[in-house]
């Protein structure tokens, strides 16, 4: 069985997205990149993330992830750093076990560098 | 083996094969990316026939209502005729009546032979390039007319147009209505905030009624702003409503010089203050498009779900 397929599958994807996206809104280091964009077309958007990091069924790749950030000025580690703080804190509160939570952590750290345009 | 019509062509779509892969085995373009069900680019809409429960997974009750599906997702078990949900033929429609409702907001009924779900917007075109978006107070059965609550500005080349030029009886184009903020039944067993500024409450007032004519007994709190009490309107209605609903909590906000019944201060405030858990509610918005992301920032981080704020923000032109 697959790390997405035991986590729950799209159910679990959409039961995450909220708790996730609510954290990353009241985190100071990263709640500004977040102002003024389409809340809902970002919620789709962070659907696609969580599905890529659960080892869902995606195509999101690493040139996606670069287009998607390329724009935003200052990006540094600490925002990534914030971002997958806040992934864990979510799976935690889900109650997903700690070494799923890592092995998600070490897919989104694998995009670190597309992220950083690097 | 089904066959699928889009645009006037037929196309075959095999046994275990996706809608989209047909589509695009006959070279008909249907914008696509992760061919997971996830980014939703593949998005279409099922005029007639079956869709596919596997093919809606992940979309709103609106996107469901509405016949959309994921072509990805989707493999026929029926006939269909199919269009992108972006195509939007336009229809004549035809003027019944225009009345104002303050010195600036006017109150027009179209009769026309399309189909909507009240809260949703259509296109009214004065020629074939100058247009403008309004959203829908009522409903296609029960009340029978295309009711649009529209504010006139000084230059507006279609709201003056409206008020000066078209005259009961005459005809003139609109678009198929579209749009996300509509009520669904599932909102049914869920309180409601509906919130509107300024004309934002046409598509509210069509939400609102259309809540009710569903037998909607969850609590339904309504706040209507404007910048003084000469900006409101619908008042007398809407109180009456809430006389004859026991459920309908209705309040009107203004910025200043409040009358009795209604509060004073920023929307923003108000809502939030009052309504500080939104968990499992169903959230209305719209109106101006500061307010309306504010309100929606605000109604997700006190724990209303992301699927469960519906909102349209009036992103109008200063022409309207």
């Amino acid at each position: 069985m697959s790390l997405y397929e035991k986590l729950g599958g799209a159910p679990a994807v959409d039961a995450a997205v909220d708790i996730f996206y609510r954290k990353v809104l009241a985190d100071d280091r990263i709640s500004e990149y977040f102002d003024g964009v389409d809340m809902a077309a970002q919620a789709q958007k962070q659907k696609a993330f969580l599905t890529m990091v659960f080892g869902g069924p995606n195509s999101y790749s690493g040139k996606d992830m670069r287009e998607a950030h390329k724009n935003l000025k200052g990006l540094n580690d600490i925002h990534v750093d914030a971002v997958i703080e806040n992934l864990g804190a979510t799976l935690k509160e889900l109650g997903v076990a700690d070494e799923d939570i890592a092995q998600i952590a070490g897919i989104a750290e694998s995009v670190r560098n597309d992220v950083l345009n690097r | 083996m089904t066959r699928v019509r889009m645009a006037g062509r037929e196309i075959e779509v095999a046994e275990n094969q996706s809608l989209l892969e047909a589509m695009e085995q006959s070279a008909q373009p249907v914008p696509s990316s992760c061919r997971a069900g996830v980014c939703h680019a593949c998005m279409m809409r099922a005029e007639t026939g079956d869709v596919p429960a596997k093919a809606q997974v992940g979309l709103t009750e609106t996107q469901k209502a509405q016949n959309l599906f994921l072509a990805c997702q989707c493999y026929p078990i029926s006939d269909m005729d199919l269009s992108l949900p972006l195509e939007s033929a336009r229809v004549k429609a035809r003027l019944l009546d225009k009345t104002r409702l303050t010195k600036d907001i006017l109150r027009v009924r179209l009769q026309s032979e399309i189909d909507w779900f009240p809260g949703q917007y259509t296109t009214l075109w004065r020629s074939d390039t100058e247009g403008r978006s309004f959203s829908i107070a009522s409903h296609p059965q029960r009340d029978g007319y295309i009711e649009l609550h529209i504010r006139k500005r000084a230059g507006g080349i279609i709201s003056e147009w409206l008020d000066e030029t078209l005259v009961n009886g005459q005809e003139c184009l609109i678009s198929q209505p579209r749009g996300q903020c509509f009520y669904t039944p599932d909102c049914l067993s869920h309180p409601l905030l509906l919130v509107a500024t300024g004309t934002g409450l046409s598509p509210i007032y069509g939400v609102l009624k259309e809540a009710l004519g569903n037998g909607h007994t969850y609590p339904i709190y309504l706040y209507a702003a404007a910048g003084d009490p000469s900006g409101l309107y619908l008042v007398k209605e809407l109180t009456e409503l809430a006389y004859t609903f026991p459920q309908l909590h209705f309040r009107p906000v203004v910025r200043r010089r409040a009358k009795p019944g209604m509060l004073e201060g920023d929307v923003i405030e108000v809502v939030s203050t009052r309504h500080a858990d939104l968990k499992d509610w169903r959230v209305f918005l719209c109106g101006a498009p500061d307010t309306v992301r504010k309100l929606q920032k605000k109604c997700f981080l006190q724990g209303a779900s992301m699927n469960a704020i519906l909102a349209d923000a009036f992103e109008a032109p200063a022409n309207v």
